[in-house]
C-alpha cells in the first residue's frame, strides 16, 4: 500500500522535507512505520521515543494499523500557544 | 471561529466573533512571546502548524467546552510564522451568561489547545541558537 508521510518541526528538518510517499507492507502499524523511517532518517533515533503520530488529521496509538491511502503525519510534542 | 493567520492577531475582532447578547461575560486569553525561557533569550519565534489537523482540533476543543461549561460562544486563533516579543501567538475568547462559566471554559481551552492542537514553535535566541520547544 502507498501513504504519504508528513514530518514537521525537528523532525520534518530531519527528514529534509515536508512530505513524503513510502510503499509499505499491508498490516504495517504506527511502530512498524516509526521503524522503517528511522532506517530512512537514522537521525530521528534521538527523538523517536517523544514522537506523536495522526492519521488522517486523528491522533493514533503506535499499535494502530495503517490504511492504504491514508495521510500520515509525524510530529515531536506539540508546542502551540 | 477557529482560524491560523499569518499576521498580528486583533483581541477586538476576536471578541466581536463571540459578542452575543445573551452574554454577560467574555473571557479572553491572550498567549504573547516572552524574551526569556529559562537563561535563553529569546529574540523572537516563529510557529508552524499542520493546518488542516490543528483547525479540526480546534474544532474539537470548541465542542469539548461547550459540552463542559455553561457558555455562548467560543473563538480560537493561533498565529504563525514570525511572532516577535510581546506580540501575541494566541488569543481564545468565550462568552457565556456568567462569569464563571466564561473564565473556566477560557482556562480549559487553551490547556487543551496546548496539549492537542499540532502547532510547533522554535525559539531564535541573541546568541545565533535555534531551538524546537515542547509544552510541558
Amino acid at each position: 500500500m502507498k501513504i504519504k508521510v508528513l514530518a514537521f518541526a525537528h523532525l520534518r528538518e530531519i527528514f529534509g522535507a515536508g512530505e513524503i510517499s513510502l510503499e509499505l507492507k499491508d498490516g504495517t502499524n504506527g511502530e512498524g512505520l516509526l521503524d522503517i523511517l528511522e532506517e530512512k532518517y537514522p537521525e530521528m533515533k534521538k527523538i523517536r521515543r517523544f514522537l506523536k503520530l495522526s492519521m488522517n488529521g486523528a491522533y493514533i496509538v503506535p499499535d494502530t494499523e495503517i490504511i492504504d491511502g491514508s495521510e500520515v503525519a509525524v510530529f515531536p510534542p506539540v508546542s502551540g500557544g | 471561529m477557529f482560524e491560523i493567520v499569518n499576521d498580528p492577531i486583533s483581541v477586538e475582532a476576536i471578541l466581536k466573533k463571540v459578542s452575543t447578547s445573551k452574554a454577560g461575560a467574555i473571557s479572553t486569553f491572550v498567549g504573547v512571546t516572552r524574551n526569556y525561557t529559562g537563561t535563553n533569550k529569546v529574540d523572537y519565534l516563529v510557529y508552524e502548524a499542520y493546518h488542516s489537523m490543528s483547525m479540526a482540533m480546534m474544532e474539537q476543543i470548541g465542542e469539548e467546552t461547550r459540552e463542559k461549561f455553561d457558555i455562548e460562544k467560543i473563538a480560537i486563533t493561533h498565529r504563525i510564522g514570525k511572532v516577535v516579543l510581546e506580540e501575541a501567538s494566541v488569543v481564545i475568547a468565550v462568552s457565556a451568561g456568567h462569569r464563571a462559566a466564561a473564565i473556566n471554559a477560557c482556562h480549559f481551552a487553551i490547556d487543551r489547545l496546548k496539549e492537542l492542537v499540532p502547532i510547533w514553535k522554535k525559539e531564535f535566541m541573541s546568541d545565533g541558537r535555534q531551538e524546537w520547544i515542547a509544552n510541558s
